[in-house]
Order: C-alpha cells, then structure tokens, then sequence
C-alpha cells in the first residue's frame, strides 16, 4: 500500500504532526494510517518518540504534548504547526501529473485539479506552461479523446492505422483496453478484430479514428506490464549490425538496441533486432550513404538500392 | 542496538530542526551538542561530529532550509546553524478535499520519480480518498527523474543562476524553463557565454549543478520561451520553406506526423501539400524520407536536387 521507503520516516513525521495537530479535538488512529501510508505500530512508534522532542532545557511543559489512546489521537500545536513547504521533486511531480492528466482529460479551469495545480504553482513561483511543459507524447486531440473514451467505456472503434514496419495503412476494427504513455509516445493495447488477438498501437500512426457504435464484444484480460522496451524482438527477428558515420548520433537513442559501441572518431556500431526488412530498408534510406550494414544473420541481403529506386521514380516523372 | 539507535535517531532529528527553527540566534555545533538530547551522550567530538554530518545531510535531502552564518560566540569566528522559518513552512492556502483528492488521482495515474508525490501530498493534508481505488489503478505514465532536474527545478522557481558543464564546456545558464518531451527533459534557458537562450538535455550534464544564490538574475515577465522544436527547426542550416506533396492514402498520417508544424493545401484528388519552414535540412529530409515513396519534396530546388543526388547515391 505505501510507496514511502522506511527512511522518510522522519520526512513524514514533519508532515503529519501539523495535520494531526490542526484536527480540533485530534483524529481517529486509522484515519491517520490511512491518510499518511503508515500502520497503527509505526504510528504509535513515531507518537512516542515525539512525546520526548521539546527543546532545551527539556522540562515538561517544553515538550511536544502527545495524547494518543487505543484508537485516537491529539497533539498540542505548540510546535510544527504548520507542514513543511513542497520540495523541487514533490513540486515537479505534481505539476507533471496535472498537467498531464489535462493534456488527456482536457482541463476545467474551474474543477478541483486546477484548483489545486493553481494552489501549487502560487506557493512554489512556478507558472506551469510558461516554465514547466510535460509532453508525454504528441497525439491529434480528438484521436485521444476518442481512444481514452472508448477505453473508459468499453466500446469499439474503427482505424485506419499506419503500420511503420510494413509501410501500410490497414482498417482495423478494434477494442481499446488500455492507454498509457511511454517513451515519449502514446500507445494502446487494444483487441484487435482483424489479428485476432490484443495488439500495440501507436497513437501517432492512426490516420482516422470513427466509433463503430457497438459496445465491445471481447473481455478484457489483464495484461503484463511492457516494461521499458516496447519493442519485443521476435523469434523469427533478424540480428543486423550497423555502422553509422559520427555526425549523425542523434538516430539510435529511440530505437530498441542490443548493443551501441562508439568508436573514438564518434562512429557507432549498433546491434539491433528487426522483424521487418522494410523497416530496415527505410532506416538505411534516412541514413544514407552514412550508414550500412555490417552483419546480419539473414541470409538474403537488405535492399536498400530498390527503396531508394523507388523514391527516385516520383523525381523522374 | 540498531532498534534503539534508530528510535533515538528520530528523536534526535526532531529536536534539532525543532531548536533550529525555533532559536532567534545561530546555534554552534557546541551549543547544539549541549542541548540535543540525542547528541549530549556522545562523549567525544569526532563521534558527535560525524553525527551532526548525518543529521545534516538527513535535513539536506529533505529540503529542510539550512542557514549557515558565522558568529563570535567567543570572539573566534564559528559556524551558527539555523534553519530559514519563511523557507520551511509550507506558504499555500489550504486545499479542499475534493483538490486534494484530484491531485492524488494525477499523481496515481502520472508518476514522476518513485515517491515525491505522496511525500508531497502528505505535507499537503495526506492521501485523501479518492472515488476511483488508487491501488487499483494503473498509471498511464511514469517518467523516471534524472541527476540534476531537481536542483535545477529549485534553482529556476527561485531565479539562481546555475553552472554545468555540457559537451566538455563549463556553462552559465539562467534556468527558465524545465521541459519533459520524447521520454527526456530538457533545460532552457539564457546562456551567458553565448548569450543567447539554449537548451540542454538534462541527462546529458557532465557534472554536479552548482548554484548562485536566489535572486541571482531577474526574469523579464514578458519574455517568452518558445517550446521544444520539431528536428527540421532545430537552428543548424539557413530557414527555408519546404512544400512536400503526400498521396491521399498517407495524408492523413503525413499531417500528424508534421504535428501542426504544417499548413495543409488540400488537392481534389485528396492529395495534400504541406509547406512547413526548416531550418534543419538533415531532420527536414529525414522528415519527408520517412514518407518513402508516398511524399515528394517539391520545393526549394536546392534541397530537392540534393535529395534526388542522396537517392542516386544509394540507387
């Protein structure tokens, strides 16, 4: 249940006495576990200790008052009546958070979070758009309005989606069962009615998105986390090595690589895992005469000479 | 024993922010060690000082304000230990439950790092129930922190000029902006060796961020930080205006990936021109190569010859 590592006890001590000591007449001891993610042992534990902090010369009357009985508790507000002020990373983590949460919900300038988010800006003098932006991912408003509906609803929804690997745009009937961000893009797992089966979509690769109407017809099962490589190579994936000249470092830092090597000239050697040889070909296409492949445990050779054909054959006509 | 040790360690703690925030005076590290009850049974002064260390470097990762002045107990110049009260104390009305119960519910469903959230919301009021099972939900994002941000966070609310090294050079930046897109956050800021507004990638700072302190540089309310560019508009090469036709079956798609960056002439054939400025002819052609054989780079002439010779390269 508690996020809170056992070192911030203290850290949560500063914040819950000037809680626990702003309830008039004190506060139930499980409504203080349940607020500050702490059990009744801990708490009672922490309660004593700071039946004996006061400050020098320790009489009686200089130390924090305590009443604490099988199930209730009150503190005398002479000290820390007041919380201690949000720090950078609490203050960041929830700007990020609402921003977010509006950069998908939409925001209403008058609901509780943008209340709250205003509350939070004014005490910490930051002004969230102007000197903090979250970009989760860059997604068309009315797709994400449609997917995290669906999502939410359990309905169904037909795409015209852009499969990068294959270089096609298919219709897909599909059912969203779950949205999250990653990475720096989008995504869903969604039933898919054409695979048959649950699939990974990018939010950015969906030409069109209509609502078919009907509720879904599949249930939802739980799925595995993705963890941090979407990309899953495959059993049937080819193994290639490339080298990529050194002014072009920029490329690799989104792909899933099993291996980068940079070379003193800056050049770099980079093993990846590919199931689709035209995405391969398209990547070599990008990279140009700075790039080749230097290995590949695929018999048949990539073709990068009949993309580039291909593309010259629209300057030709 | 270690159980007592960390019971008396609590207790030690709590009496020394309590005597640091409330004393008008700095306190020595004698007096402290007088008057703490958790110190005044450490006989001998290389044990209490590493001690007083600890506990420092403990109020120093929980954001407690520490105020080091020198003061003449005793006509010699030593360190007096305080703690700052305006700094310390939480200055924000309180929250409603019902905003208290939002921001949960942003932070179950965002998570950035691993436990400043709930620490904050804690320092807020606590975990105020939320309708929907906090436990039960699973986030839609979590965006790790790197070294550094936080400093940086603090230095930019707080107008601190900070100094990193970044690509083997020492930097001098006014921090004005934090900026989390691509899964990797950035600083922007003014430059004062280049003086001129740049961006750095955090997690791509080559040393420990030192900082001036508060106050340091004044912020023109005016001034404007442009957001984070697309590739093509990263300032490297002269600013062109490229127009790229795409076929009507990859329009659609074309024009999200350009992410508003485009105008859009729409043909009856249901093809589409994007004209878009670029100031990068690398990303630019990377850009419309992405497009493989749905999309042509039709102007400037310049960059369409050297695109056709890239092709022929490789044909």
């Amino acid at each position: 249940m508690s996020r809170v590592s056992a070192s911030d006890k203290v850290g949560r001590l500063l914040a819950m006495v000037p809680w626990i000591a702003a309830q008039p007449g004190g506060v139930s001891v499980d409504e203080v576990c349940a607020r500050f993610s702490i059990n009744a042992k801990q708490l009672r534990s922490d309660l004593e200790i700071l039946g004996m902090v006061g400050i020098a010369p320790h009489s009686p009357d200089m130390l924090v008052e305590v009443a604490v009985t099988e199930d209730w508790v009150s503190i005398q507000p002479q000290w820390f009546d007041r919380p201690p002020a949000l720090s950078a990373a609490q203050g960041l983590a929830m700007l990020a958070a609402a921003e977010s949460l509006h950069g998908v919900q939409g925001a209403d300038p008058d609901g509780p979070l943008a209340r709250a988010l205003a509350k939070v800006e004014a005490s910490i003098g930051v002004v969230v758009g102007r000197d903090v932006e979250v970009d989760l991912g860059s997604a068309d408003e009315a797709v994400m309005d449609s997917v995290s509906q669906a999502v939410r609803e359990h309905t169904q929804l037909v795409i015209s989606y852009y499969s990068h690997g294959s270089d096609k745009i298919t219709e897909r009937t599909i059912e969203p069962w779950r949205l999250f961000a990653a990475n720096g893009y989008w995504y869903i797992d969604a039933w898919c009615h054409k695979a048959d089966e649950v699939r990974l979509f990018r939010l950015d690769r969906f030409a069109s998105v209509t609502s078919t109407g009907n509720g879904a017809t599949v249930e939802r099962q739980t799925l595995p986390d993705h963890g941090p490589d979407l990309y899953k190579p495959g059993a049937d994936d080819v193994k290639v090595t490339l080298m990529i000249d050194a002014d072009m470092p920029w490329v690799p830092d989104r792909w899933t690589t099993d291996s980068v090597t940079t070379g003193p000239d800056g050049s770099m050697e980079v093993e990846l895992s590919v199931s689709s040889r035209a995405w391969l070909e398209r990547i070599l296409v990008q990279l140009g005469p700075r790039a080749s492949v230097v290995n590949t445990t695929d018999d048949a050779a990539v073709d990068r000479s009949a993309v580039a054909r291909r593309i010259l054959e629209r300057y030709r006509r | 024993m270690p159980a007592n040790e960390q019971v008396d360690r609590r207790e030690r703690l709590m009496s020394l922010i309590l005597a640091l925030l409330h004393t008008e005076h700095p306190l020595t590290a004698e007096q402290l060690w007088e008057r703490i009850p958790g110190y005044a049974g450490i006989v001998n002064q290389p044990s209490f000082r590493q001690a007083f260390e600890r506990d420092k470097k403990e109020l120093r990762r929980h954001s407690v304000p520490l105020v080091i002045e020198t003061v003449y107990p005793t006509g010699t110049p030593v360190d007096g230990y305080r703690i700052d009260r305006k700094r310390y104390y939480l200055n924000m009305p309180p929250m409603d439950a019902d905003e208290l119960s939002a921001l949960r519910l942003a932070t179950t469903l965002f998570r950035v790092g691993d436990t400043s959230a709930d620490e904050g919301l804690f320092r807020l009021g606590g975990l105020e129930p939320t309708a929907v099972d906090p436990d039960g939900t699973v986030p839609l994002a979590t965006v790790d922190t790197v070294n550094g941000l936080d400093e940086l966070f603090t230095a930019m609310a707080a107008r601190s000029t900070v100094h990193f090294s970044y690509r083997g050079i020492g930097r001098s930046v006014d921090p004005l902006r934090i900026e989390l897109h691509g899964g990797r956050w950035y600083l922007a800021g003014h430059d004062h060796g280049h003086d001129e507004m740049r961006r750095y990638r955090v997690d791509r700072l080559e040393s420990s961020v030192t900082v001036d302190p508060p106050g340091s540089f004044t912020r023109d309310p005016d001034q404007v930080v442009s957001g984070l560019d697309p590739p093509w508009l990263y300032p490297v090469d002269d600013e062109v205006t490229a127009r790229i036709a795409v076929d009507a079956g990859h329009a659609d798609w074309a024009i999200q990936q350009a992410g508003g960056w485009a105008e859009v002439e729409r043909r009856d054939d249901g093809s589409v021109v994007l004209s878009m400025k670029a100031t990068n002819h690398d990303a630019l052609r990377w850009f419309v190569l992405e497009l493989l054989d749905h999309g042509e780079l039709l102007e400037p002439p310049e960059l369409r010859q050297e695109l056709i010779t890239w092709l022929e390269k490789l044909a």
